[in-house]
């Protein structure tokens, strides 16, 4: 990105992200999470909540739903089963599946979580699907986007209400919501979360695996698969920058982390049964 | 439900008080997984910590020092879902001043206006159809714990 577009982002990032709320929820301005060092207001969830949705609208509007109830609820089963061992109970956590064969997920601000149907396809059991999901998770539950874009909500403009600039009452408050929009976007799609955030992730969904009583090693089994299958493809890149000239982790750099961390928690990961034949029964409704 | 101001006081003294957000937390003997669990906690559980030690928080429990994962826990109590909503109607209250309707004030507070919905039927690069569809599945806490149960988790 060029220098230019990152100072206007991040004047526009300095001056357009405080997004009005009411007066009671920035006096709650002392909250903090024990996990992080950010303080979190009532007006800050609401912007990032609303921020979310507009993340979420976007990304429905590329790539499409794939309309399958049966399975977009397991889906949500298996997600919502994990939120309980989160710490974002002020949240409505959703799922979906996206209509693609490419192979990934998304996390919007705010809750929402995307999984495709070709990573869905790649997987082998429901544990594997938990340690997707749960990294998504993670990124929500740690706010990554929320805190690069710096999403907060203020109270400095009571009367004008953060509807003002969501819903866009002025063609300027519309135009910066949705600049914030597409640079959420951008770090969604093109992997652009900071490699801290994403490493951190990886440890976060560990955790989340672990409490919610799947195999926490399932992750980095997934990871190998699409290492693989990402290296067979046509036009893969076979000569890379350097790891430390990457904003994104290797899938050997994050399959490494997982294996570290589950040893050093004493995670145990054997004799875990991954829940195979209830995430195949639910693949079997596909169309 | 707390109100802002009884949060407010209550952080005046909570700088080594954690709260649990999950609906349930552990309580092991050591920083570790490995280690023994030696209680159970619920959600909304004050804990009083004495300390961290990488990602966990000792806390105090029953007499005893214990260790709970920090995800697992905020500086305040953890907030309902109609806490986030009740801000957000705040909006409404403010928008109706200034918008046509009542039914328009209520989807801006979802961050859906009338103009969003328009948007998202005439635009491209917009689905609020299929987001509206995905915020409308509903499975209750009941749900969940029999697919737990379910899968033994």
């Amino acid at each position: 990105m060029k220098l230019s577009t990152r100072l206007a982002l991040a004047a526009l990032a300095a001056t357009c992200f405080a997004l009005p709320v009411p007066a009671s929820a920035a006096r709650e301005s002392w909250r903090e999470r024990a996990s992080g060092d950010q303080e979190i207001t009532l007006g800050d969830i609401a912007a990032e909540v609303a921020f979310g949705r507009e993340i979420s609208a976007r990304i429905l509007g590329r790539y499409n739903p794939y309309d399958n109830p049966a399975l977009i609820k397991y889906v949500n089963l298996v997600g919502l089963a994990l939120v309980r061992s989160t710490n974002r109970p002020e949240l409505n956590f959703r799922f979906t599946v996206l209509n693609t064969s490419e192979v990934n997920a998304y996390a919007a601000p705010g809750g929402y979580v995307f999984v495709t149907l070709g990573a869905l396809q790649l997987m082998k059991d429901e544990s594997e699907l938990a340690g997707v999901l749960a990294h998504e998770i993670a990124h929500i539950t740690e706010m990554h986007v929320v805190k690069e874009l710096k999403i907060k909500g203020t109270d400095s403009s009571i009367t004008s209400g953060m509807a003002q600039l969501v819903g866009g009452s002025t063609e300027s408050a519309r135009a910066a919501f949705s600049q914030a929009v597409d640079k959420g976007l951008e770090m969604i799609f093109k992997d652009e979360y900071k490699r801290d955030n994403e490493l951190q992730a990886d440890k976060t969904a560990i955790t989340i695996s672990a409490l919610s009583g799947y195999d926490a090693s399932a992750l980095a089994k997934y990871l190998d698969r699409v290492r693989a299958v990402k290296e067979r493809a046509p036009g893969a890149v076979k000569v890379q920058a350097p790891e430390t000239a990457q904003s994104h982790p290797s899938f050997n750099t994050r399959i490494s982390q997982i294996n570290e961390v589950i040893a050093k928690d004493g995670i145990d990961v054997t004799g875990l049964d991954s829940k195979q034949k209830r995430f195949v029964a639910a693949m079997k409704s596909l169309k | 439900m707390f109100t802002a101001s009884m949060i407010y006081a209550m952080a005046l003294h909570a700088e080594s008080v954690y709260y649990v957000q999950s609906a349930n937390a552990r309580i092991w003997a050591g920083a570790s997984f490995v280690s023994k669990v030696i209680g159970e906690v619920g959600k909304g559980q004050m804990l009083t910590s004495t300390g961290t030690e990488g990602r966990w928080v000792k806390v105090k429990f029953n007499d005893k020092e214990g260790y709970i994962p920090s995800l697992l826990l905020s500086t305040y109590p953890p907030l309902k879902k109609t806490e986030i909503v009740k801000a957000e109607d705040s909006d409404i209250r403010q928008g109706v001043r200034r918008r046509a309707s009542s039914f328009t004030s209520a989807a801006a507070a979802r961050g859906l206006t009338k103009e969003d919905r328009e948007r998202g039927e005439v635009e491209e690069g917009t689905n609020y159809i299929a987001l509206k569809k995905m915020e409308s599945m509903a499975i209750s806490d009941d749900e969940i714990t029999q697919f737990m149960e379910g899968g033994k988790l």
